[in-house]
């Protein structure tokens, strides 16, 4: 049902006379005069049914059910309304929380944790030629721990492996790979001990999964390099073109055990990866060391003449794939002159920051902007 | 004249796509729009203040950090009251705040409180004593039904937002609305009653 705004107030008498008990409830301005009490509305209203009286009943009746629905008068004050947003705000940015932390999971999490130690513990001594897939790898993928290929690469230089549908793997140093001769219908899978830099073939309806001795990635055709040698406590995944979803292995074993679709790891998109800490059982997401352009640039798009901030933030944003958060208010008076062809991130990010008189931040894989605004006093 | 803005469905898909890019002014929009109308609902499960401030607080907390991977949905005020219902209704249960008796199905329950105006300062006498009325009648509803007419009046919501929040059919809404105002029907006396008939008549 269409609402009236006050512009059309002229309209008023025709439309508003014909409106039934719910649609006055429901209408917009209706509302703002009853259960927000503005005031302006109220004028209004009050007005309206002073010259329709023979509608004051219907008024009265909508009246009366908003009001007896509404019932309580706890409503957040303007303050508590902020101070929602700031708590929100400062719970963090995309970061899994630890699955561990919620109650539901407690008894199951806790089981797996000890077969987790239990393994690791066993593995202490081991070197990585000894390293094997672990007990939950032969309950997730039974034909990895049994019937694939495995290939480990001992030598000092990174040997390159060619799988069935055409992907390619660059396995480095002191590291093995475990792949099917041919994948599976539903997935294509894979077991990793150690450091890869992988190149998919997209594939939406076979996505790619990187098993690790922790974490998980799926992916459905992109670029990029696992590091999760099992004696490691620390393990991560970055991103060079594409987007990642990154699991932590117990908990896409607990998942497929009740048939259901593992909780959202980390997404990562380019530029962005994410470590785990095994000792903390946490994902962390950073921007990467040395951010590369995913779309290559115009010729010139990277020199600014009085060019608005916001529009130069667009265009990192596009050439690099991560977000920028800034208080377009407080920077709406920021133009930057500049050329930043040819330098990194990093630098392009200082010179913004000091022709702007701010500074940024680089948290959760995305690029925070603080500035107090440029307007010359 | 103010210049508030009616809410379209254009306005709120705009918010949140800003919310998903990261935009922290338009999380405080997004709470200003729609904490006050979470609460109210909530409240309507448990009636503890704290709680279920709480609860909106935790709404928004899971919207900011989960904000990449939340998908864009057909309707914003929906997905956002279905959060809070699902929260109050297992959070409650869960710290057995709500002493009823125990439900077969958690979704079935939907525990709504009863209407009290006299509670409410209402000063128009006409309207006070209408207030009355329809409090006696809504809560002799059955409950679901209480909760159909909640979302559709207060609310403002459509029919498939509300079959999306309570999660049945939408053929099972206007099912509901038709037996509520049936129900209305036959329990109003006076000549109050012929203002009753809505879109359905």
């Amino acid at each position: 049902m269409p609402s009236i705004g006050i512009k059309n107030l002229f309209f008023m008498n025709a439309t508003y006379r014909h409106y039934t008990v719910e649609q006055l409830a429901r209408d917009d301005s209706f509302r703002q005069w009853v259960i927000e009490r503005d005031p302006v509305m109220g004028a209004i209203w009050t007005q309206w049914v002073a010259e329709n009286p023979d509608r004051s009943d219907a008024v009265t009746l909508a009246q009366a059910f908003l009001l007896t629905l509404a019932d309580t008068d706890t409503t957040f004050t303007p303050r508590q309304l902020d101070a929602i947003t700031r708590r929100a705000l400062e719970s963090g940015g995309p970061v899994v929380t630890p699955l561990w932390q919620r109650q539901i999971f407690w008894a199951a999490a806790s089981l797996v944790l000890l077969l987790g130690i239990g393994y690791a513990g066993w593995l202490h001594d081991a070197s990585p030629a000894n390293s094997f897939p672990s007990i939950s790898l032969s309950r997730i993928s039974p034909e990895l721990a049994t019937n694939a290929l495995e290939q480990a690469n001992d030598t000092k230089t990174i040997q390159r492996i060619v799988l069935s549908d055409g992907s390619t793997v660059a396995l480095y140093p002191n590291s093995r790979l475990r792949y099917p001769p041919t994948f599976g219908a539903e997935r294509r899978e894979v077991y990793l001990n150690g450091q890869a830099f992988f190149s998919i073939t997209k594939n939406q309806k076979q996505p790619f999964w990187v098993y690790t001795d922790k974490i998980s990635t799926q992916v459905l055709g992109t670029s990029f390099m696992v590091n999760a040698f099992s004696q490691q406590t620390r393990a991560s995944v970055a991103v060079t073109e594409g987007r990642v979803s990154v699991y932590r292995l117990q908990d896409i074993d607990q998942a497929r055990q009740h048939g259901q679709q593992a909780l959202a790891g980390v997404i990562l998109t380019p530029n962005q990866q994410v470590s785990y800490t095994g000792r903390e059982e946490r994902f962390v997401k950073s921007v990467v060391e040395k951010p590369k352009m995913v779309l290559p640039p115009a010729p010139a798009a990277f020199v600014f003449a009085e060019t608005p901030v916001g529009d130069v933030f667009a265009l990192l944003e596009k050439a690099y794939g991560l977000t920028v958060v800034f208080d377009q208010k407080s920077m709406e008076n920021c133009y930057v002159t500049a050329n930043l062809t040819g330098e990194s991130l990093t630098d392009q990010l200082t010179l913004i920051a000091k022709v702007t008189r701010s500074d940024y931040e680089l948290v959760d894989g995305q690029i925070i902007f603080h500035g107090q605004g440029c307007d010359d006093n | 004249m103010s210049s508030h803005t009616v809410r379209t469905e254009e306005t709120d898909s705009l918010l949140w796509r800003q919310v998903k890019e990261g935009s922290e002014s338009a999380l405080g929009r997004l709470v200003h729009r729609y904490a006050n109308a979470l609460q109210n609902y909530g409240y309507k499960f448990v009636p503890d203040t704290d709680f279920v401030k709480d609860c909106v607080q935790e709404v928004f907390i899971e919207v900011w950090s989960r904000r990449q991977a939340l998908a864009h949905p057909d309707s914003v005020r929906a997905y956002l009251l279905s959060s809070v219902r699902k929260r109050v209704l297992r959070q409650g249960f869960r710290q057995q705040i709500m002493r009823n008796d125990v439900p077969a199905d958690l979704d079935d329950y939907a525990g709504f409180v009863e209407f009290s105006p006299e509670w409410l300062l209402i000063e128009q006498e006409s309207v006070a004593e209408k207030a009355q009325r329809v409090a006696t009648l809504l809560n002799q509803l059955p409950k679901r039904q209480r909760e159909v007419v909640y979302l559709r009046f207060y609310q403002g919501l459509e029919r498939d937002e509300i079959a999306q929040i309570m999660g049945v059919a939408p053929q099972s809404v206007s099912n509901l609305i038709q037996s509520t105002f049936k129900t209305f029907r036959e329990l109003w006396t006076g000549t109050v009653f012929v203002w009753l008939c809505l879109n359905i008549c």
